[in-house]
């Protein structure tokens, strides 16, 4: 067990550093401002890291305050994730008030039922609960970026290559530490070490992601919407599509009438 | 047996997957709403249908088979349900032409009503569902007049609501003109 845990804390300082350099860009960039719960919750990780080494370093790796401590930094990260998750989905659809208004309402929904559904159906061991909590969360954060995603598909809507990056990043880290949290419970119990290495390998996979979308694209500048037309054309460009839409509607109703008289 | 981390893992995997899916870019090129009601202007393939219902019924191929003209009746038929699927190439393109401006209003709304865009996602998926059973149909040489009459009451169905939608558009626009209006005369009446 020891080569693997001396080359999961070589990759786990590759990502400490990593996060570094992320956070470095976000401030270089000036995306502070507009990422501020991306840019806290990186600044969150690094901060988790330093606690685990400290922690590892003067308490026993197995004992109920290492534990404690550990899990609690990732129940802070966790919730940090989700926010920056959230930013994220404002940033896209905010400008949209109406879509907004609805993705609110079904993406929390979605994320809520999945996180109940993740409670409901886990493991009910003491041993696993925390285990079982991490996991519902990552699968309700991974639901909602996929959602989220899925709204702005169906609605054709322009997505940003940095915030897509960064919803990528988001949603593969969270469906494979699903899947690694998985296996563990399943199969790999006795293999904790190597679990833990599969999720930082995981996480500077996302975090190589993070920073070349950070690194390469610019920030957004202003959309084109159409919410930006007056309200005059707004209202004359519906009556202009309710004409049209009502001379194809009579069409086809009258072709439906002919169609019934036939034999 | 403990199922759960079994189900986790295929979660994981169904999103992945529609990750993928969602991630990648947009085929359909995105109109603009000038473009998108333009096309709504444009003549509609569904007006040809009573013709094509006609061309698909078997009493009108059957003279051909009274003078022993079978093979030629064959070929016929043949031609007749390619065109009629070709058609409903068309019907369907003029469906996403009708959706399309549905999202593009649902975009510029200032409000969205849930229920109607479930409505119209549930729509689109029997929609989908339908022309996929009509093809087999054609294909399979059965008689698809009763589909043909469900696809064309759902595009009937999707007019009435994009009307309905635009109209409660055109209010709330209206409604906020005159809101405006009122507000900037009470503000140069208080000056």
């Amino acid at each position: 067990m020891s080569a693997p845990l001396t080359l999961r804390n070589v990759f786990w300082a590759a990502t400490s550093l990593g996060e570094v350099v992320l956070i470095f860009y976000l401030i270089h960039r000036r995306l502070v401002r507009s990422h501020l719960w991306l840019s806290l919750y990186f600044c969150c990780t690094v901060i988790q890291s330093a606690l685990g080494v400290i922690t590892y370093s003067l308490l026993d790796f197995g004992s109920a305050a290492t534990r404690d401590i550990i899990w609690s930094s990732q129940a802070v990260v966790i919730t940090m994730r989700f926010s920056a998750v959230c930013e994220m989905a404002r940033r896209i659809l905010a400008r949209y008030v109406g879509i907004w208004a609805l993705a609110q309402r079904v993406l929390l929904i979605v994320a809520a039922g999945v996180l109940s559904y993740a409670a409901v159906f886990s493991e009910k061991r003491l041993s696993l609960m925390i285990l079982t909590v991490d996991r519902g969360a990552e699968l309700a954060i991974a639901s909602f970026i996929v959602g989220l995603l899925l709204f702005a598909r169906y609605y054709l809507l322009e997505i940003d290559p940095l915030d897509r990056a960064l919803a990528i990043g988001f949603g593969l880290y969270s469906c494979f530490y699903v899947i690694n949290d998985s296996l563990l419970e399943k199969w790999m119990e006795p293999y904790v070490g190597f679990w833990g290495f599969m999720d930082v390998i995981t996480f500077l996979a996302s975090l190589l992601i993070w920073i070349q979308a950070v690194r390469a694209y610019a920030p957004a500048l202003e959309f084109v919407t159409f919410r930006s037309t007056s309200s005059d054309r707004y209202g004359a460009l519906s009556a202009e599509v309710n004409v049209r839409l009502r001379l194809l509607n009579d069409q086809l109703a009258q072709l439906l009438r002919s169609e019934s008289t036939r034999p | 047996m403990n199922l759960a981390p079994l189900f986790f893992i295929f979660a994981a995997l169904v999103l992945l997957g529609l990750l993928a899916y969602a991630v990648r870019p947009i085929e359909k090129r995105v109109l603009s709403p000038d473009s998108v009601f333009e096309a709504l202007s444009g003549p509609r393939h569904s007006f040809r249908l009573p013709q094509i219902l006609q061309s698909l019924q078997p009493s009108d191929t059957e003279f051909l088979e009274r003078r022993g003209l079978r093979s030629l009746r064959q070929r016929v038929r043949s031609e007749r349900t390619q065109i009629a699927i070709r058609y409903l190439n068309h019907l369907e393109s003029d469906y996403e032409t009708l959706l399309e401006a549905s999202r593009i209003l649902a975009v510029m709304s200032p409000e969205v009503v849930p229920m109607q865009e479930f409505e119209r996602l549930r729509l689109s998926v029997r929609f989908a569902k339908n022309c996929f059973l009509m093809r087999l149909r054609l294909r399979a040489g059965l008689a698809p007049w009763k589909g043909f009459t469900t696809i064309s009451d759902m595009t009937t169905t999707m007019s009435f609501r994009m009307e309905s939608a635009t109209s409660q558009i055109g209010l709330q626009s209206a409604l906020a003109a005159d809101r405006a209006s009122f507000m900037k005369e009470r503000g140069s009446g208080g000056r």
